[in-house]
């Protein structure tokens, strides 16, 4: 249960360290005041955070980065392939403690484009033409 | 009592003896509907017909177009649905009302016919399995059953005995899973939002179990002819188990907060009482029939795959009214509880699918390492497996009842025809007759306990 | 009493037919589900009454619902948190490459041959050195029905369906993947598909 006495003290101890800006980043950036291990942080700058107080669904949070307390950033596609899997409890490994293995041919991470109109993607053919136009006031050699 | 229903016009009844006049009303419908029809009942109750000269002899009225009529106002016709929230879908009912007694309901289907029937007869036997997710979307894993038994039933083949435990393991589930859908969303439509919420929680780790053994938490494409697609994961049994046990719990307190509820109880005690000789005769199915006190399951009558190893009991209701009918399908999740617990704990080990390289595709890594194996692939692939000759009519006891398949085979690798038979069509035909009578506000309890989902109905 | 009246009726009718139609050949696991039953007694009918006249149905079921103002809200917010999936989860479909970067498929097209959808559609030429590949590998998104049959035909894991279902789109265009689009999202989610199927090595 996330009542246990642990998670307050965490965020007590946590909050005397810094407490303005801890307290107001925390409910900004997460919707709610929690306490949990910094698990590690992404190419974008989101952190992944985890406290098995919580049950399962809850102990694993992302906090997004976000431009300013007053420009939210929160889109659930900005999380990368290496911790979608941690995310989504596929997996206990972080990409920390067992790296993906590299290939040259991976790509950066791209969130979900389709808001953004000169981003988004175009469905385009991927084949040569099979008729051959020609102008019909030339003549055919 | 007839006196007081006499000495007073309907209107007046309704504010204070309600029951009183359901009574009466009843007992008109059971003259109405039952095989000794008299013409000799009271005239001047709101609810008999017109019996004057000329008015159409009973047995001559065109059951297609309602045309009951009120001696002294004219009736209303008004549409329920199809946006109606509490239709559950697409149900557009032409309700003919009286203020607000409904005299004839007409229900119109089709608003989701998708043509499935006839999609089928044009893919092969694995191509046509994905298409019984999508009938009745709440039980996915029991319509891929009725599919699948059909088929093995024309090729005579049998899955392997651990298949057939996981098919009930999960078919089970699939029973929770609607019975969830139905009790709560009836629940809500009565009146009451709570136990929607708590059992729907239920239904989310029930959904995660789907994605878990198949990969998606709705249409699962799991159960294929000849077994199962994959074998359950490891560590799936110990979380249903521990789901198990948190769900009687939660089970318990729905009951407690709805069974005896006095206003759960007022609107549903009496409502849409269905005798059991015209249940038999509409062709209801499922908790329909056994609310009614009809002794007929599937499972027990003609036991498919492993329902013959399992102990369960099956209850049946006393007076065909919607409670009755609440409480078989709360009893059947209990029961369906009870049959996991036992799949669980005798879950043979061995194949999941029938070994048949014709029917069952090999395994990836024989695949791999095997140029037969990789043939067979090719050909199960692109041509699917040829089905003899022949025609099944193949019955699983989905979550709402009989779910039938009429399949028949010209002998190539797609079948010739496909009948579907879904339960929900039958109790939907029955909506005119049971619903007479009833206000309008129990026309909702009533679409609740018929168990209404559209994708089966319109197919 | 009209009540029991009228059930007295129903039953009397309903088990006539159950025992002439279908009473007799069937085992006996059958029971009446618990309808709590009519008032007989005295001590029924001042129970009853005592639950009438104090509520006390309405009382337990408060108490149920009060207890659930202790327990912990079940509320998973969202974008910050994720429920849980498996290896198995069939998502936005990817084209992989084998480790030297060479792309997978082979234009074998048993994924559009078992399509139930036909929401699949791949044309093929030789290419420069002589290999078999696609030069259109197209999906329809807004066809395809998420069976997983692609996956589980193709004979050199080529086309998968990820783990990335938040590819909501604006436009229904934006749902026509073409070959580069397919092969851009194998790029880019490559890393937890290998851990997927890795992980799910045993069953498949």
């Amino acid at each position: 249960m996330a009542g246990n006495i642990g998670t307050f003290v965490g965020f007590f101890k946590k909050m005397a360290s810094a407490p303005l800006y801890y307290t107001v980043n925390k409910y900004v950036n997460c919707n709610e005041f929690r306490y949990g291990t910094l698990v590690g942080t992404d190419d974008n700058g989101n952190e992944y955070y985890e406290n098995n107080d919580y049950f399962l669904g809850r102990n694993r949070w992302i906090q997004y980065k976000n431009p300013n307390w007053f420009i939210l950033h929160s889109d659930a596609s900005d999380i990368p392939a290496e911790w979608h899997a941690w995310m989504h409890y596929m997996t206990d490994d972080t990409p920390i403690t067992k790296p993906p293995a590299e290939r040259k041919f991976h790509m950066e991470h791209r969130p979900n484009m389709s808001p953004i109109f000169k981003e988004r993607y175009t469905p385009s053919t991927t084949t040569k033409p099979k008729i051959q136009s020609w102008s019909p006031a030339q003549p055919k050699e | 009592m007839f006196g007081i229903a006499k000495r007073f016009p309907c209107s007046q009844l309704q504010l204070g003896t309600r029951c009183i006049f359901r009574w009466t009303a009843g007992a008109d419908l059971e003259k109405a509907m039952g095989p000794e029809q008299d013409q000799g009942y009271r005239r001047d109750h709101p609810l008999t017909y017109d019996t004057s000269e000329t008015a159409i002899p009973e047995n001559e009225i065109d059951m297609s177009v309602p045309q009951y009529k009120c001696p002294d106002e004219r009736l209303l016709t008004m549409n329920f649905g199809p946006q109606h929230p509490a239709a559950h879908g697409v149900l557009r009912l032409m309700l003919q009302t009286k203020g607000e007694q409904v005299f004839a309901a007409d229900p119109h289907i089709g608003l989701l016919h998708r043509g499935t029937e006839k999609l089928i007869e044009y893919k092969t036997y694995t191509q046509a399995m994905p298409y019984f997710d999508r009938l009745d979307y709440v039980s996915m894993m029991y319509n891929e059953w009725g599919f699948c038994l059909a088929v093995e039933r024309l090729l005579g083949i049998e899955a392997p005995i651990r298949a057939q435990y996981i098919r009930v393991l999960m078919g089970e589930m699939t029973r929770i899973l609607n019975h969830i859908m139905a009790v709560t969303t009836h629940i809500l439509d009565v009146g009451a939002t709570t136990p929607f919420l708590w059992l729907f929680e239920e239904r989310e780790k029930m959904m995660e179990f789907y994605e878990r053994v198949s990969g998606a938490r709705l249409h699962a494409a799991y159960f294929r002819v000849g077994g199962v697609s994959q074998d359950l994961p490891i560590g799936f049994l110990d979380d249903v188990y521990d789901w198990m046990k948190t769900f009687s719990e939660r089970l318990d307190d729905v009951e407690e907060l709805v069974t005896y509820n006095r206003i759960w109880r007022s609107r549903t005690v009496g409502i849409c009482p269905i005798t059991l000789d015209n249940a038999i005769s509409w062709g209801m199915s499922g908790v329909m029939i056994r609310g009614s006190g009809g002794r007929w399951d599937l499972r027990k009558s003609q036991p498919y795959d492993a329902y013959s190893l399992v102990d369960f009991d099956v209850p049946v209701g006393r007076h065909g009214d919607v409670y009755d009918r609440y409480m078989c399908r709360m009893e059947e999740m209990r029961q369906s509880l009870r049959i996991m617990h036992q799949c669980m704990n005798d879950m043979p080990e061995g194949d999941i699918k029938i070994d048949d390289a014709k029917i069952s595709p090999p395994s990836r890594h024989e695949m791999k390492n095997s140029m037969e194996a990789l043939i067979h692939q090719f050909k199960f692939y692109t041509q699917g497996f040829q089905v003899p000759p022949g025609s099944t009519y193949t019955v699983v006891e989905a979550p709402k009842g009989e779910f039938g398949v009429y399949l028949v085979s010209d002998g190539s690798s797609k079948p010739y025809r496909c009948k579907i038979r879904p339960p929900g069509f039958y109790h939907l035909g029955a909506m005119k007759d049971v619903a007479r009578g009833f206000y309008i506000a129990d026309i909702v309890a009533i679409i609740g306990t018929m168990d209404l989902v559209f994708g089966e109905v319109d197919r | 009493m009209f009540r029991v009246l009228q059930r007295v009726n129903l039953t009397a009718r309903g088990s006539n037919v159950s025992k002439r139609a279908m009473g007799s050949y069937y085992p006996a696991n059958y029971h009446d589900s618990e309808v709590p039953e009519e008032a007989k007694t005295l001590s029924h009918v001042s129970e009853q009454n005592f639950t009438t006249i104090f509520g006390m149905e309405m009382l337990r079921g408060s108490a149920v619902l009060f207890s659930y103002f202790f327990r912990e809200p079940v509320t998973i917010s969202y974008p910050w948190e994720k429920g849980p999936l498996s290896p198995r989860f069939r998502g936005e479909h990817a084209l992989r490459r084998y480790p030297n970067g060479e792309e997978r498929c082979i234009a074998c097209k048993l994924c559009e041959a078992i399509c139930p959808a036909q929401a699949i559609t791949i044309e093929a030429e030789e290419r420069e050195d002589g290999s078999r590949r696609t030069t259109r590998y197209d999906i329809d998104m807004t066809k395809c029905i998420f069976c997983g049959f692609c996956q589980e035909a193709c004979p050199v894991d080529a086309i998968v369906e990820g783990p990335n279902f938040e590819y909501a789109t604006r436009t229904h265009e934006e749902l026509l993947y073409n070959k580069e689009k397919l092969l851009n999202n194998g790029d880019r989610w490559e890393k937890e598909i290998a851990a997927n199927i890795d992980a799910d090595y045993l069953y498949r």
